[in-house]
């Protein structure tokens, strides 16, 4: 285990990884920074970057392009009052009433070391888990990896918040999508109409690529206007920002709490990174000597904040290379890039590619350090990113996605694919369909169809009564039921 | 159409799309349609049941529905939705029939030119630099074939012979 853990401390900083995964990181922030972009759109445009780079080296750019969007998303959210991504929304709620009042560069110091703190204390936390989660893996078999699947896709309709009817309607429409294509098993082409493209299936890029970065720059278009309406005199100082990082060492005990506490509901699939952000917030002020003052410029709200939305990424990274479950939709998109370069997440990776594994912890660990360091040092310089025209952005995401969508089999209905898919990714953001158990569907789907056809070979229908399968049908079913329960119950309450 | 029409319409589409994933599973050969037909029949049976709730709830909802994205009443917003998709129509179809480089191009022109407004200078700008950085980050430095579209690809075809 320890050899593993050096091998991937090692292999991150071989040549030419680490500076492949430090333009990972800048792509990243660039991205966090740009309201209305966000940690799906920046992997969405990356994967097709990663044809070509050796399986350690891409995992290393695509997460190190994704575990620093929060930070990047942290600095419009104080200077502005624009969160960069929806995992920031808490950290407007006293970064901004700390710049109103002449300590931006305070409250986005704290922010920008807790984050780096915090993405580090998760990625520790990983490593600690290693040991135990393997075990766990190697008890699970076909039938327990499908109720997985379903476990994923059930929790994220659940408790990822919307209508959860709707969100298990997108999760089983991205599901069938997958068995579009030659079925492995018996070699019966299905729903191909005898195009000779569908035959391996709807390409996962393309469809990443239009179900996010399509309909968001759809939804961006149609909102038009600036991205940032908040006009700041004079940007921060260095100086100040230095000081913000030493308010986190002052306030440790409460960013690692928060870390820690974002670490594990990063575990729980369908809790992202709003959640960790928001719940974190709130633990905050509910601990302080002084709730009143978490609204109106407590640098500890700050702290909490960030330390969560970090520290959760290592959190997600548990079900995602345990059990291939992925926590969020980052994660799910990372999970597809897995299968992409022809890894096998699972017990398999835990036992094979351990080393792998470990680099994955490293780079969480070594981006969120790296990643901090340079946006304390050039966070004022970043900032002016954001004045960016969205009327702008829309054109060259365009671009950029297209061409990335070509790049899945170099074939013209790659193109089309993505236009279908960026139609779809806006009709079910405009009429509150997940897009994000969507894509859960469509990464998951041929996994889960395997491991149903062996579970069903194996065990005939009653595959699902064996012991483990039998909780996990439980959990689905109290998932699903819960929320459901939870609205009516409401809905009476409001009757009576 | 109001919201709720919209709504029901993308309600529609989906149910015919599950409708029909469960009819095909029904003809598959050998085994190939059993998985599709466990996902699909629960998947189209909730689909079935929200589809009939809101064709219900819209035809029978007296009040006036709030417009389609609301607040100013408003067509408008409407009309710059079907812009929008309008656009990306147009770059689609552009990219399909003269290629990434050459559909690139036309489109960030018209896009920044008659979209946005800019001017001659910021739109020629804008677009070479955007052209010459995805040419040199997929052709040259990811070794990508780059799309050349329908009608140069007759025109080179015709060429060579």
């Amino acid at each position: 285990m320890i050899e593993a853990a050096w091998s991937g401390l090692v292999q991150v900083f071989a040549f030419p990884r680490f500076f492949i995964m430090l333009i990972g990181m800048l792509i990243g922030m660039a991205i966090g920074i740009i309201p209305g972009l966000g940690g799906q759109v920046t992997l969405a445009l990356l994967l097709p970057i990663i044809y070509g780079m050796d399986p350690a080296t891409a995992m290393a750019f695509l997460l190190g392009a994704h575990a620093i969007v929060p930070t990047g998303g942290s600095i419009t959210a104080i200077l502005f009052n624009v969160p960069g991504t929806g995992q920031n929304v808490a950290t407007t709620l006293d970064g901004f009433p700390l710049t109103k009042q002449g300590q931006g560069g305070k409250a986005l110091g704290a922010a920008l070391g807790s984050s780096a703190i915090g993405g580090v204390v998760g990625a520790l936390f990983l490593m600690v888990i290693i040991p135990v989660m393997r075990p766990l893996a190697f008890a699970l078999s076909a039938p327990e990896f499908f109720m997985l699947s379903l476990l994923g896709i059930s929790f994220i309709s659940s408790i990822g918040g919307g209508d959860v009817v709707k969100n298990l309607i997108a999760g089983g429409l991205g599901l069938l999508i997958t068995f579009i294509g030659m079925d492995s098993g018996t070699g019966v082409p299905r729903y191909t109409f005898d195009q000779l493209y569908l035959w391996e299936g709807i390409k996962l890029i393309p469809a990443v690529i239009g179900l996010f970065a399509f309909a968001e720059m759809l939804a961006l278009g149609v909102k038009g206007g600036s991205l940032v309406e908040v006009q700041v005199e004079r940007m921060p100082r260095l100086r100040d920002v230095i000081s913000g990082v030493a308010e986190v060492f002052r306030k440790f005990w409460l960013m690692l709490q928060t870390a820690l506490i974002g670490t594990l509901i990063g575990a729980v699939p369908g809790m992202g990174g709003d959640v960790a952000n928001v719940f974190c917030y709130g633990f905050a002020s509910k601990r302080s000597k002084h709730p009143e003052t978490f609204g109106h410029g407590n640098i500890e709200g700050v702290i909490a904040a960030e330390a969560a939305n970090n520290g959760k990424e290592g959190g997600a990274l548990i079900p995602t290379l345990g059990f291939a479950v992925p926590g969020s939709a980052g994660m799910a998109i990372l999970l597809g890039a897995f299968y992409l370069i022809g890894l096998q997440p699972g017990p398999l990776m835990l036992k094979e590619n351990l080393d792998l594994v470990f680099l994955l912890a490293w780079t969480l660990a070594i981006a969120n350090l790296v990643g901090g360091a340079i946006a304390v040092f050039f966070s004022s310089w970043l900032a002016r990113a954001s004045y960016i025209r969205g009327s702008l952005l829309v054109p060259l995401i365009l671009v950029l996605g297209m061409l990335g969508a070509f790049s899945a089999t170099s074939h013209v209905g790659d193109l089309l694919v993505a236009f279908v898919f960026g139609l779809l990714g806006y009709g079910m953001m405009h009429f509150g369909y997940s897009r994000v158990t969507m894509l859960l569907g469509l990464v998951l789907g041929r996994v889960a169809e395997k491991n149903l056809t062996i579970s069903l070979n194996a065990y005939g229908y009653s595959f699902w009564t064996r012991p483990i399968s039998l909780v996990l049908l439980a959990i689905i079913i109290a998932g699903i039921a819960y929320p459901l329960l939870r609205k009516s119950l409401k809905k009476g309450g409001q009757g009576a | 159409m109001s919201k709720s029409g919209y709504e029901l319409l993308f309600d529609l589409l989906i149910l015919a799309t599950l409708v029909f994933f469960v009819a095909k599973a029904f003809t598959l050969t050998g085994g190939a349609g059993r998985v599709p037909l466990f996902v699909g029949i629960p998947t189209l049976v909730l689909m079935a049941i929200k589809t009939s709730v809101a064709l219900f709830k819209h035809f029978s909802a007296s009040a006036p529905d709030v417009r389609f994205l609301g607040k100013a009443g408003s067509g408008e917003a409407q009309s710059k939705i079907l812009n929008e998709i309008i656009w990306l129509c147009i770059f689609t179809v552009l990219i399909i029939f003269f290629g990434v480089i050459f559909g690139s191009v036309a489109f960030l022109l018209m896009y920044l030119r008659l979209h946005n407004k800019d001017s001659w200078l910021v739109s020629t700008v804008v677009c070479a630099a955007v052209v010459f950085a995805t040419y040199f980050i997929f052709q040259e430095a990811l070794k990508m074939q780059l799309y050349e579209g329908v009608f140069p690809g007759m025109i080179s075809e015709w060429l060579d012979y």
